[in-house]
């Protein structure tokens, strides 16, 4: 049998598969919660599992359900875990939990971050767009709207390809149709595009082959004193070393002894090495990718010395 | 709103679907209500499946264009392989997961999501899709494909909740979990029921009620004599029956 017919007959099997763990979860909530319906049980789980995917970035991006209902509260309160394992235990002797190829870094900390309001209430409108004819899948008209899953629709709202500055007004143009762009377009082009390449500052001037661009960063990759070499050491350098497209400082993030518990427990139990945590796709809220993807704690947790 | 009377319990999971229930009691334990978690926004948009006539024409004329004739794939020249035969971009499914969220949240991509789920599509349907387009790229490998069904599947979800969409999850399921919730309320009324018998029935053995002090007179001739008069028909279930 070709790959391709054994896809089929797995995709046959995974749709029931899935659905049939949804409904067991739904169920098992179900029987310790009770006099809730299985509706709203889904609900739960589906706003649940967004958060956890997106490290708390869907709250943020959907704007609507989560925005104003569970980001003020039950958001908050999820996103209190990670907040936990980054707040106050810096440097506990513990290990370094500096995963940066997550989500939120490489897509949010991005132009996409303009995603953030409009993104709701383009879901809920969407709902009413019926358009005859037209694929699902199919590309956009708006205006700058790149095709979905294309690469300029992963860099940001707008496609600047076409767009180029306008030296009289100080503003854009569209190279295509000739017309300036709105205030709200260019709120939506990516920053990178809008501001000027970033300057080195002097330690990296005096530091060229300086990882992180500051000196607390390189401090904390060198220092093996503090820095356990364990988790996802091997897997930051690989990201530092390959280079930030932006310009960016890779944010830092550092857990203590507590929260590795967790981890600590799921991995010997399911006989794996903790080192090896990025290499197994798991979700929690003590899970590094949830924690990383965070982007209430890609705020500075760490006071960056001059 | 509640206010949480707790902070969150630390969670690691394998599976998504566990994590999220392991959350989701954790915040109700905490002190929240499902209303806070879920709140309400009225009456959903029912994603209905419709037939189309169109579309299964379309199907029909595609599935006439013909298959790969076997070992056609054969005839390739090695040096210009597909973008599946080659080494995926993605080996890491958490990279992997992270790249296909994001173009999940761009908003073209969204809204047509939305428009999917609105018209009938079902969610794992459309999350298939989306990573098969993956694998057919090269972004990722046929495993890691199978990993990414049920996050991505969630997160459709949440999508079609945040668009308040009664949405299909497999097939044409959209009532599944009403007619569930229906046949749960007939389980719990019976429940309820057996219970308040035995409630009964204890109550009046606590009592020490014997049956040969009960008065005679409390059932009425009429009834008795009704009852007599039916005896004979009445067999148990147990009976030897007529040969």
């Amino acid at each position: 049998m070709g790959l391709f017919s054994k896809l089929k007959k797995a995709f046959k099997k995974i749709g029931k598969a899935v659905k049939k763990v949804v409904k067991k979860v739904v169920g098992g909530v179900k029987k310790v919660v009770k006099k809730i319906s299985s509706s709203k049980i889904l609900k739960a789980l589906a706003i649940a599992a967004a958060v956890i995917v997106t490290g708390g970035a869907a709250l943020t991006a959907f704007g609507g359900t989560m925005g104003t209902g569970a980001l003020g509260n039950f958001g908050t309160w999820m996103m209190s875990t990670s907040q936990n394992v980054l707040g106050g235990t810096l440097f506990s002797g513990s290990g370094t939990l500096a995963k940066v190829g997550n989500f939120a870094t490489k897509t949010i900390a991005k132009p996409f971050g303009a995603v953030g309001g409009a993104l709701g209430s383009t879901a809920r409108v969407g709902a009413n767009l019926f358009t005859p004819g037209k694929s699902a899948f199919a590309p956009g008209t708006a205006v700058g709207a790149p095709a979905p899953f294309s690469s300029a629709a992963l860099s940001g709202q707008l496609d600047y390809s076409q767009v180029v500055p306008d030296p009289v007004t100080g503003g854009y143009i569209n190279n295509n149709t000739g017309l300036p762009l709105t205030q709200e377009q260019i709120a939506q082009l990516p920053k990178s595009f809008t501001t000027p390449t970033t300057e080195l500052n002097d330690y990296q001037k005096n530091n060229p082959s300086s990882l992180t661009g500051n000196r607390w960063g390189d401090y904390v990759i060198s220092g093996a004193g503090n820095v356990v070499g364990g988790v996802a050491t091997g897997y930051l350098m690989n990201e530092l070393t390959a280079g930030d497209p932006r310009g960016d400082d890779a944010p830092l993030m550092v857990e203590g002894a507590e929260p590795l518990g967790a981890l600590q427990v799921y991995a010997s139990n399911n006989n794996f090495d903790l080192n090896d945590i990025y290499g197994q796709l798991t979700y929690g809220t003590a899970d590094p990718g949830y924690i990383a993807s965070s982007e209430l704690y890609r705020q500075d947790t760490i006071g960056v010395p001059s | 709103m509640a206010k949480p009377n707790k902070n969150p319990r630390p969670i690691v999971s394998g599976s998504l679907s566990d994590a999220s229930a392991q959350v989701v009691l954790d915040g109700l334990d905490s002190g929240f209500t499902i209303d806070d978690i879920a709140p309400s926004k009225g009456p959903k948009l029912r994603g209905e499946t419709q037939f189309s006539q169109e579309g299964l024409d379309e199907l029909v004329s595609l599935s006439d264009k013909g298959v790969p004739i076997p070992g056609q794939s054969l005839m390739n020249s090695p040096e210009e392989p597909y973008s599946w035969e080659q080494p995926p971009e993605f080996t890491n499914p958490r990279e992997a997961l992270d790249y296909v969220v994001a173009l999940m949240f761009e908003p073209e991509a969204m809204k047509n999501i939305v428009i999917g789920l609105s018209k009938g599509a079902a969610v794992i349907d459309i999350g298939v899709a989306i990573l098969y387009s993956q694998f057919t790229t090269g972004k990722i490998n046929p495993d890691v494909l199978i990993m990414l069904v049920e996050p991505v599947a969630y997160l459709i979800m949440a999508i079609g909740e945040e668009a308040n969409i009664k949405y299909n999850i497999e097939g044409n399921d959209l009532d599944e979990f009403d007619d569930e919730e229906y046949d749960e309320e007939e389980e719990d009324l019976k429940d309820e029921f057996k219970n308040s018998l035995s409630g009964i029935k204890e109550k009046t053995l606590s009592k020490g009620i014997d049956i040969s002090n009960i008065n005679s007179g409390v059932v009425p001739e009429s009834i008795l004599a009704k009852v007599e008069e039916k005896s004979p028909e009445i067999k148990s279930i147990l009976s030897k029956g007529e040969m």
